[in-house]
């Protein structure tokens, strides 16, 4: 079934319907959670919060953007909400706990575990717009255009932020002793 | 596995990466929060429905309200015109007997003048005086019966003239109505009907409530207005012939005298109730949403039954 007759569905109040379009994007909207909130259980929090938003504005949805990038939008609004409203930034051990936590579900699939756990770590370690830039270009592979109807901000912005988002992310690297410094 | 490509490529300063070059970096979405995600929408799915049965059971609530009380605000409208009518018409009944009541009046006195001069009392009535009196009291009159609409009063109906024509006159003149502030008006049946023919009916002023002591209407009417639940009708009730002798709607600005037609805002079915109320000596008498507390009290010619009622 098309994505379209299921927001169709959708709004008609069809559950099942929504169960199932919900199962297509439940681990992009999992990740970037997880990604700008840094620990698995407020990105389980905030995923059922993005469920439930999804829920309830869905007759509001016109079909005049990607339905990815509408929900990807409703997802970075609620992580921004959860950070502004968490007092304390996680330490860094609770980055490395929570880490941890799922490198050690991961390790079995993936060979090379501990580069990309150092990897992981370094992402997590750069500033919130830098990490979302990365997250959203390299991680969940969306275009620059779709970034900046996501982020309310211009094709132009996406790029020179991804750019900086990089650079900074290389220098996290250099630290780890991933990458060597020239 | 492109992360090691984007790895080199950061090595190499090289930043023109391909979207989606760290996917694997996808963490798998934990267990069971598929599941927690659709109960919570199956909460929300629960609430909406409960909140579009509250809203339409509200709505339609308020529109019955709104319907009643639309009827009710045309039945208001209609009350007082009909209320004035009636006034009017119980106005002039009420005027006409006391008319003849003063020149019955005027006849017996002028016959005890005849009988004081006969027996030298020194004691006269001037008629001239007294017919001045009358005129001056017959204008007052008027005036008090156009006024008395506009302030909170007890009223008991004057009826059953064959009653009054039985009546005496002796030492039952205690104050002229007409020059006094009434507060009731009433009728004081005499026993003891020694001579004289009796006017049908006599007006008491307030001052003279105490003379009243068969009924005690005051003391009751104070006991009945100090009460704490709120008064729609105070009615008086004559047991025998299970009918509303007197009616007074609890607004200062509409007095209802007449039987039959100041019972307009009670419904036929109240009449029993108010019957049943009395014969059960019941003090509140709820089934039917009439509150009400009675008091009884008794004369030999009649029982009344003042019945404060509070219609729900």
């Amino acid at each position: 079934m098309e994505e379209r007759e299921l927001i169709s569905r959708c709004q008609k109040n069809d559950i099942e319907a929504f169960e199932r379009l919900i199962l297509t994007y439940e681990k992009k909207i999992y990740n970037l959670c997880f990604y700008m909130l840094k620990n698995t259980e407020d990105a389980k929090d905030a995923s059922q919060e993005v469920s439930l938003k999804i829920y309830r504005a869905i007759d509001k949805f016109k079909g005049e953007s990607k339905f990815s990038t509408w929900i990807y939008r409703i997802t970075y609004n609620t992580c921004m909400d959860y950070i502004k409203r968490r007092k304390d930034e996680l330490s860094f051990d609770d980055i490395i706990n929570s880490e941890g936590h799922l490198s050690n579900k991961v390790e079995n699939i993936i060979e090379n575990r501990e580069l990309q756990h150092d990897i992981k770590r370094c992402i997590l370690r750069l500033s919130n717009d830098f990490r979302t830039i990365i997250i959203l270009r390299d991680i969940s592979g969306l275009s620059y255009q779709e970034i900046a109807d996501i982020l309310n901000i211009e094709v132009g912005t996406v790029k020179s932020r991804l750019n900086r988002a990089r650079e900074s992310l290389r220098n996290e690297l250099i630290k780890c002793g991933i990458v060597r410094g020239c | 596995m492109k992360y090691h490509e984007y790895v080199k490529k950061m090595q190499n300063n090289e930043y023109d990466f391909d979207a989606g070059m760290l996917s694997e970096f996808e963490v798998d979405v934990p267990d069971g929060l598929h599941l927690s995600i659709m109960n919570t929408i199956e909460k929300e799915r629960m609430r909406k429905r409960n909140v579009w049965n509250k809203t339409f059971s509200s709505i339609a609530a308020a529109v019955i309200i709104f319907v009643i009380s639309i009827a009710g605000f045309k039945d208001t409208l209609k009350l007082p015109a009909k209320l004035e009518n009636q006034t009017a018409k119980n106005s002039t009944n009420l005027i006409e007997p006391k008319i003849e009541m003063n020149n019955e009046k005027s006849e017996n006195l002028e016959s005890k003048g005849k009988l004081i001069e006969d027996n030298k009392n020194n004691i006269s009535i001037k008629k001239e005086e007294f017919k001045e009196k009358q005129n001056t009291a017959t204008s007052n009159k008027k005036n008090k019966i156009k006024t008395i609409s506009n302030e909170k009063r007890t009223l008991i109906a004057l009826n059953d003239k064959k009653e009054e024509s039985n009546y005496t006159n002796k030492n039952n003149i205690t104050s002229d109505v007409l020059t006094s502030d009434n507060k009731m008006i009433t009728i004081k049946p005499e026993e003891d009907s020694d001579d004289q023919v009796v006017p049908i009916g006599y007006i008491y002023s307030q001052a003279n409530m105490s003379n009243i002591s068969e009924i005690s209407k005051s003391s009751l009417m104070t006991t009945l207005l100090a009460s704490s639940l709120p008064i729609d009708y105070i009615a008086t009730v004559d047991k025998n012939q299970k009918d509303i002798i007197s009616f007074i709607y609890n607004n200062p600005n509409v007095i209802l005298i007449d039987t039959n037609n100041s019972i307009y805002r009670l419904q036929k079915q109240d009449l029993s109730v108010l019957s049943n109320m009395i014969n059960s000596q019941s003090m509140i008498y709820s089934e039917t949403g009439i509150n009400g507390i009675n008091t009884y009290s008794q004369n030999n010619i009649r029982e009344y039954y003042f019945v404060k009622i509070t219609i729900k």
